[in-house]
């Protein structure tokens, strides 16, 4: 008899050791004993910094501050907005609580990087006074190294209105609710879906700091709560279609992008472009730039009340899927 | 001027090395975690490793190469940290390379998911659990969930034990192929 054959197939080892430990992390003591354990490394780690620090009269024997490495492909995508070290510094001095912000900043960037693929239920608010129906439906998104970021956005409800967006391998696309599908430049998606804030679920952090350098305040960054937050708020006479107000929620534990809301006030002036716009686009045909999904009972491209992406698992599409024909 | 270059932001604003490895570590910790249970089978010896690796990390940080990803580099030096515990003698098991190797490629999709779902991984466990026929399922949870012996498995479902541990390794084979149908198990 061959001594291998008593031998387990490491395969199935391997699956029956995951499994158990998997178990193992479902326990309800696990959240607190993981923190403990984190806790517990990052004293030492700390008290060790500061022994080899005082040891060494002030030359750290710690590693040294670190900067990204990967490229931040999507910046050059817009255009070149000059260094956002230059950004980070004005936005993190012009605020009162600066060293929650910079806390906030640091981790958010460095949370990003190590993430590929995101997706989030997406709800459309429509504007006061537009007898609408919100719309909902997901995004997901998916990073690749040195390459444009693929892209699906589906707005399912209401089901009569069903409509698509994405970016795949050869480009920018939307699918009408009658099933047409329109071609465009893969340049153009960061304003034909989303209401331009495609590049805050992306990269939450360089996004926000490129609205700051584009007109917007950084109003508040706070870990009071559970949730650490940015809003930032437009200026005045900045382009009409961005959003007035975009507020980021980070998880707590990760820093990862959590909530993102994009809000436009609800004035009469607005509400009267959104108008405007429904007259002149309800076909619900083809578009010049179209900024926002619709949101008016008859197709408004007029800004919606409120965008909110929720964070929810990742879909586990494969790159065929973002293609408007599956 | 690349984006490389406009990504890297002043030295005034830059996060410490200590937040930056905080923070890598708080994003890996779950599936570091599972992958050293997976590993040494012992819940004392694992939160030994645990935290040896996370040291070592630490100390070798300066090293790291951080357009690679944290995840597998973590991997390795908990492998090597697993292999110098044994080799001190705190423990006379030796895991088989090939089942390191399998366990890599499984905790790489765990990671994949762990980030990715933000820790639905184990909600999905529980979904393929419930979707077990009902014998495996309550085999599996007297055993996980009861923090119960297989014998007491084996006592509660009125099994031998060789029937017990027999049913107990089926559960988790269906398990592995509902898990690997959701993207969570390679």
């Amino acid at each position: 008899m061959n001594s291998n054959e008593s031998k387990p197939d490491p395969n199935r080892d391997a699956d029956e050791r995951m499994i158990e430990a998997m178990f193992r992390a479902t326990r309800t003591t696990e959240r607190l004993d993981e923190e403990r354990r984190i806790q517990s490394a990052m004293d030492v780690i700390r008290t060790s910094e500061t022994l080899e620090t005082s040891d060494r009269s002030g030359s750290s024997a710690t590693p040294g501050p670190l900067a990204s490495k990967r490229g931040r492909w999507w910046i050059a995508a817009l255009g070149g907005v000059g260094s956002v070290a230059a950004l980070v510094a004005i936005t993190i001095l012009a605020q009162p609580s600066e060293v929650r912000a910079e806390r906030i900043i640091a981790r958010a960037k460095i949370a990003a990087e190590n993430v590929d693929s995101r997706r989030f239920d997406v709800l459309i608010e429509a504007p006061s006074g537009f007898e609408a129906s919100d719309r909902e439906g997901w995004v997901e998104v998916r990073s690749r190294p040195e390459d444009h970021p693929l892209l699906r956005f589906e707005v399912q409800e209401p089901t009569e209105r069903a409509q698509a967006w994405g970016v795949d391998d050869q480009g920018g696309w939307e699918r009408n609710s009658q099933g047409l599908v329109n071609r465009f430049k893969r340049t153009e998606w960061g304003n034909r879906t989303l209401g331009g804030g495609l590049d805050l679920l992306l990269d939450a952090i360089p996004a926000m700091l490129l609205r700051v350098e584009k007109g917007y305040d950084l109003v508040a960054a706070t870990t009071r709560t559970m949730s650490p937050t940015l809003v930032a708020t437009k200026r005045v006479g900045v382009d009409e279609k961005s959003p007035d107000r975009i507020r980021v929620e980070f998880d707590a534990k990760t820093y990862e992008v959590s909530l993102l809301v994009l809000e436009w006030d609800q004035t009469i002036d607005r509400r009267r472009e959104a108008n405007h716009a429904a007259g002149a686009e309800g076909d619900g045909g083809r578009r010049s730039m179209t900024v926002f999904p619709p949101v008016g009972a008859d197709g408004a491209t007029g800004p919606p009340a409120r965008i909110t992406f929720t964070r929810r698992a990742t879909g586990n599409l494969e790159p065929m899927d973002f293609n408007p024909a599956s | 001027m690349n984006s490389d270059h406009l990504s890297e932001p002043a030295s005034g604003s830059h996060p410490s090395a200590t937040e930056v490895f905080e923070v890598l570590m708080r994003q890996n910790a779950g599936h570091l975690m599972a992958f050293i249970r997976a590993m040494v089978r012992n819940e004392s010896l694992a939160e030994d490793v645990f935290q040896e690796t996370l040291l070592v990390a630490w100390r070798r940080f300066d090293s790291f190469d951080r357009a690679r990803p944290f995840g597998p580099w973590l991997r390795g030096i908990a492998h090597l940290t697993a292999l110098a515990m044994f080799r001190k003698g705190k423990r006379e098991v030796v895991v088989d390379s090939k089942v390191v190797e399998a366990l890599e490629v499984r905790a790489e999709a765990l990671e994949r998911a762990w980030i990715g779902l933000e820790h639905n991984p184990l909600e999905t466990l529980q979904a393929c659990v419930e979707r077990l026929p009902e014998r495996y399922r309550d085999a599996v949870e007297i055993l996980y969930r009861g923090d119960r012996s297989v014998a007491e498995v084996a006592a509660a479902t009125e099994m031998g034990m060789e029937a017990a541990k027999k049913r107990l390794q089926r559960a988790r084979h269906l398990l592995a192929d509902c898990l690997r149908t959701k993207g969570v198990l390679a």
